[in-house]
């Protein structure tokens, strides 16, 4: 058995992993990153499109990782109606999320975080102080430290070795299916979502550019709505009919939480973050810009907390309450509307995108569609107005 | 509150269902793990690891999973 200690140890190494070990490392604090996979950044499971603010804000943007700039989206009712709307303001990449890793892990390795790959964490004790034990290369490290940072995902199961329960509900668990497709012929600068209750019931199937020829295509639907087809049948069909012409490089099985984040996000020596912390937009899915942003604030109030000697839960609260203040709230109301969403019917959107067809891409905001979409909801609009008017 | 008849109708269904998982079918999404109530999942390398005693059959994984590589059979079917 080896020994090995650092000041904080990083369960998972995806941008919400390798982002806190970017913002809590440097010559005083020693950091060390334990990946079960073989390589940073596979596999990949995600549309992988995200945000240039969020990119600014939270991380930095790296060129070779972009697989093409986007500023439009466009919304497809179930009757093929769409509607479309200049998204200048919320602009971003489709990236290619392996390469982007893997800068976030070298800018890692730069700062002195140690990455060990292939590296499994069989479980935390936390008496004192955490020990943690991990798999590697076949043998067994013991490896001691004052503070662990649980970024292991969706499957994560560290948190429950702190006591914090991660269960998902069948209605907050969204399990998608998605296929990178080439010979498309496809704007290459707008993000597709179409909503339809035969294939994505709860949810929505996406079509995300890569470039003008390949795109990465998926549906995610919700739990509590699956039938008897699963999400790769309901996708295999989507695709015949939409895009028979297109050929498929890459497809892969994923799970979104599209649940509130969880309660507790710390406990004595512990921080959770990213998917394992549920920190998802449970209306779109999204998580690569939460992932950045919790990996970012986590990151830095553990290096302050080791600094100090203190990593209580007390002093960790105060990444909870920042999150909660700064991102968990919008959050909340997201969640509040995807449960709206919920009940919309597919003549409800084949309505609103009738109303919309003919209003100039510039008009459309996201505000108006939900507005209109939830009239009969004057509670939520002002959810909607407060998290996309930025108030 | 439960009979006892109705438990041991439970506990004797229990007896004869499994989780029966098809690996080929497998994409190791984790989504399994997350619904599972009881724990019983955990993803290991290339490996699911079911922890049958711990099942309640309350077949949440085989209904949520994306690629039906999960699926709640008889005993007899899962050890075939």
């Amino acid at each position: 058995m080896i020994k090995k200690s650092y000041d904080i140890v990083i369960v998972g190494g995806g941008p919400a992993g390798l982002n806190a070990a970017i913002n809590s490392a440097d010559k005083d604090v020693k950091v060390a990153v334990f990946e079960k996979d073989r390589e940073i950044g596979i596999p990949v499971r995600c549309a992988e499109a995200t945000s240039e603010e969020a990119l600014k804000k939270y991380a930095f943007i790296d060129e070779n990782s972009i697989c093409t700039p986007y500023n439009k989206f466009e919304f497809v009712a179930p009757n093929k109606t769409s509607v479309e709307m200049d998204a200048e303001s919320m602009r971003g990449f489709v990236l290619d999320r392996k390469i982007f890793e893997q800068s976030l892990a070298r800018k890692a390795a730069q700062k002195g975080v140690e990455i060990f790959t292939r590296a499994h964490v069989l479980g935390i004790e936390n008496d004192n102080h955490p020990l943690v034990k991990v798999l590697y290369n076949g043998e067994q490290l013991q490896v001691n430290c004052q503070l662990v940072i649980a970024a292991d995902g969706i499957e994560s199961r560290s948190a429950l070795d702190f006591g914090i329960d991660t269960t998902l509900s069948l209605k907050d668990s969204e399990p998608c299916y998605q296929m990178t497709l080439v010979n498309m012929d496809i704007p290459g600068d707008t993000l597709q979502f179409l909503f339809s209750s035969e294939f994505a019931p709860g949810g929505y199937l996406w079509i995300f550019p890569k470039s003008n020829n390949m795109a990465n295509v998926g549906l995610g639907l919700n739990g509590s709505l699956k039938k008897q087809a699963s999400p790769r049948e309901l996708l295999e069909r989507f695709v015949e009919a939409n895009f028979p012409q297109a050929t498929m490089v890459n497809s892969t099985a994923g799970g979104v939480a599209s649940a509130k984040n969880l309660n507790e996000l710390v406990k004595d020596n512990f921080m959770v973050i990213g998917d394992a912390g549920r920190m998802t937009n449970g209306l779109t899915g999204g998580g690569i810009s939460t992932a950045l942003a919790s990996g970012k604030f986590a990151g830095k109030k553990a290096r302050e907390a080791i600094l100090e000697g203190d990593t209580s839960v007390k002093k960790l609260k105060e990444f909870e309450k920042y999150w909660n203040k700064n991102i968990g709230k919008d959050y909340r109301r997201f969640y509040h509307l995807k449960e709206a969403m919920f009940k919309v019917k597919d003549e409800d959107f084949n309505n609103l995108a009738a109303k919309f067809e003919n209003v100039p891409p510039e008009k459309v905001t996201v505000t108006k569609l939900f507005t209109t979409l939830l009239k009969r909801k004057p509670s939520l609009i002002l959810d909607v107005t407060k998290v996309f008017a930025g108030l | 509150m439960k009979s006892s008849f109705q438990i041991l109708e439970i506990l004797k269904w229990q007896e004869k269902k499994m989780i029966k998982w098809d690996q080929n079918r497998c994409d190791l999404c984790g989504l399994c793990v997350c619904v599972c109530p009881e724990n019983v999942f955990e993803m290991f390398e290339k490996y699911l690891t079911i922890d049958q005693d711990k099942c309640i059959n309350c077949e949440k994984c085989s209904i949520i999973c994306p690629v039906t590589a999960l699926s709640i059979q008889s005993k007899e079917a899962v050890n075939d």
